[in-house]
């Protein structure tokens, strides 16, 4: 477990980063602190032509079907730095409400894919639901499968490409926690209450944080 | 009485002193009137026989017969007829002994024929024989090797002789492709010295053909034993060569030569096979289908929120697309950006 600002690692139970202080309040505070009400497949960049974006709607309807518990949000958005797309990404997860998904799915169950063409990166963020299921090194692989069509400017290949890889991953796991749910327990056990906690440090302001996306994307 | 004693000894004492000097008996002795009374039916040689020494007559001269009255068949023409070419060269032969002319008895084609039959019945490797006549040429333009490739390409390996009647040293010995690549040219060679050679002794041009032809047969049935004569440990090349030409000559070359094969075996297996076949798709599709439908459940554990995140805070990778020099590969390690620029 890593902080989004800092990319360091944090105790599973940090109410705020050790290492540099950051905390949901710091990014509400760079981001905005309304609810957001967004669609599964947000394209507020305007990557997506109509059949792409259709095919992508698709691609997430099947994950839906295949996961009922947890669903996938595509976020396209101009945040100008890579060092905030995971800030943001903490930050929309958490404050957004997505239309369309099935009663019960809760916000935990959450998969966010942020792509920022102008910085020209993207990343992954996920729920508490999977914490002990996804590793940084699983995103990590679904963002690399669709490395060389972002590269050429094919957005939607791409994210059909990570949302595959996403699916394959995914089943492996839940294969796994099926066989031997205690391994993946093992590792969101709640701390020892007697350990000592280190003290969040207040969180620098960034020096030029992005345009809070509320302002891009409202409400629908 | 006395006087008959006296001429019986006369008589006998001449025969008893002669052989004294010349043991060998005396010439009969022809009296002159009884050969001027049938000189036709006596043969002019015994007249050497004779102690007479007149000149000896010539013989009569007597009309030549015709060529009907001949006894037997007239020399053959020295070029083939087109009829006849045709009969040779049109098709693969029907029959082992190919003699369109009729230069052969046919009590001696008969035989020659039963012979090269029984060879096939026993032997994988046919023998044909062509017969010309000894004074014959094929013409230039038919070109042999060509038409005993194509007529001999399919089928059981064979040997094809072109025997010239009378005259077996003339012979040529050609292989039908299954065993031109497997028999070396020294071989068949040797194979063909042979032949000629046991043909030789012979004296009529049937008697010839005969022997030609057995030679060649027990030629190809030592060739036969030797290749499968597998456990003695024999020549390998050789056994290998008739493994290769069984290959070869089991090939079919038209489809509907296989097809004629493999009709049987496809209408035996062609229901369970269908059936079997018909099964495997169902279970794949079917599993295929379950795979699709399947649905996937994540227990779900207690987590403790961190950093003030109610939902997430779940944090992936990052990775950036700005340029194709700097990969995936190289962006492993996820750390702050800003440590990169410092």
């Amino acid at each position: 477990m890593k902080c989004p600002r800092c990319v360091q690692k944090i105790h599973r139970a940090a109410g705020g980063c050790p290492h540099c202080g950051f905390t949901l309040a710091d990014a509400e505070g760079w981001f905005g602190g309304m609810e957001l009400n967004l669609r599964c497949l947000a394209d507020t960049a305007g990557l997506l032509r109509y059949g792409e974006r259709e095919r992508v709607e698709a691609a997430l309807d099947q994950f839906k079907r295949r996961f009922p518990q947890l669903f996938v949000a595509i976020y396209t958005t101009t945040l100008g730095e890579v060092d905030a797309l995971r800030p943001f990404g903490f930050w929309l997860l958490n404050r957004a409400s997505f239309e369309a998904l099935p009663p019960g799915t809760s916000k935990a169950a959450g998969i966010l894919l942020t792509i920022d063409p102008e910085s020209k990166a993207a990343g992954i963020t996920f729920g508490y639901l999977l914490d002990p299921f996804l590793e940084e090194a699983d995103t990590f692989d679904c963002l690399a499968r669709a490395h060389s069509h972002w590269l050429e400017g094919r957005y939607a290949d791409g994210m059909l490409k990570a949302l595959a890889q996403l699916s394959w991953v995914l089943r492996k796991r839940c294969r796994q926690a099926r066989r031997n749910p205690a391994r993946f327990e093992r590792k969101v056990r709640p701390p020892n209450p007697g350990a000592e906690r280190i003290p969040p440090r207040e969180a620098p302001r960034p020096a030029s944080h992005p345009p809070a996306a509320h302002q891009e994307e409202g409400p629908p | 009485m006395k006087r008959l004693w006296w001429l019986a000894l006369a008589a006998w004492l001449p025969g008893t002193l002669l052989p004294a000097r010349n043991p060998s008996p005396p010439p009969p002795v022809r009296a002159r009137d009884h050969k001027q009374a049938d000189p036709v039916a006596e043969p002019p040689a015994a007249l050497v026989l004779t102690d007479e020494s007149e000149a000896i007559p010539p013989p009569p001269e007597f009309e030549k017969p015709d060529t009907g009255e001949l006894v037997g068949k007239p020399p053959a023409a020295a070029t083939i007829c087109e009829k006849d070419l045709r009969a040779y060269f049109e098709a693969r032969p029907k029959t082992y002994l190919i003699d369109p002319q009729q230069l052969l008895d046919p009590q001696a084609a008969r035989d020659e024929m039963d012979f090269l039959k029984s060879h096939a019945d026993d032997a994988t490797i046919d023998l044909f024989i062509y017969v010309f006549d000894r004074n014959q040429e094929i013409p230039g333009d038919v070109r042999k090797e060509e038409l005993i490739e194509r007529f001999f390409a399919s089928g059981r390996p064979a040997l094809i002789v072109y025997y010239y009647l009378g005259a077996p040293e003339q012979s040529a010995l050609y292989l039908s492709p299954s065993l031109t690549d497997v028999v070396s040219a020294t071989e068949q060679q040797r194979t063909l010295q042979s032949a000629v050679r046991h043909a030789i002794g012979k004296t009529s041009p049937q008697e010839q053909l005969l022997a030609f032809s057995s030679h060649l047969a027990s030629r190809i049935y030592w060739m036969e034993r030797l290749l499968g004569d597998a456990a003695g440990g024999g020549d390998h090349d050789l056994k290998s060569a008739q493994a290769r030409a069984a290959k070869l000559a089991k090939k079919p070359t038209s489809p509907g030569e296989k097809w004629a094969r493999l009709r049987p075996l496809a209408e035996e297996i062609a229901v369970p096979g269908l059936l079997l076949a018909s099964l495997l798709a169902a279970a794949a599709g079917l599993s295929g289908w379950l795979r699709w439908r399947a649905t996937y459940q994540f227990p779900e554990f207690a987590v403790e929120p961190r950093l003030g995140g109610d939902h997430a805070a779940g944090v992936g990778a990052v990775i950036t697309f700005a340029s194709a020099a700097l990969p995936p590969a190289a962006q492993c390690e996820q750390v702050a950006e800003c440590w990169h620029r410092n």
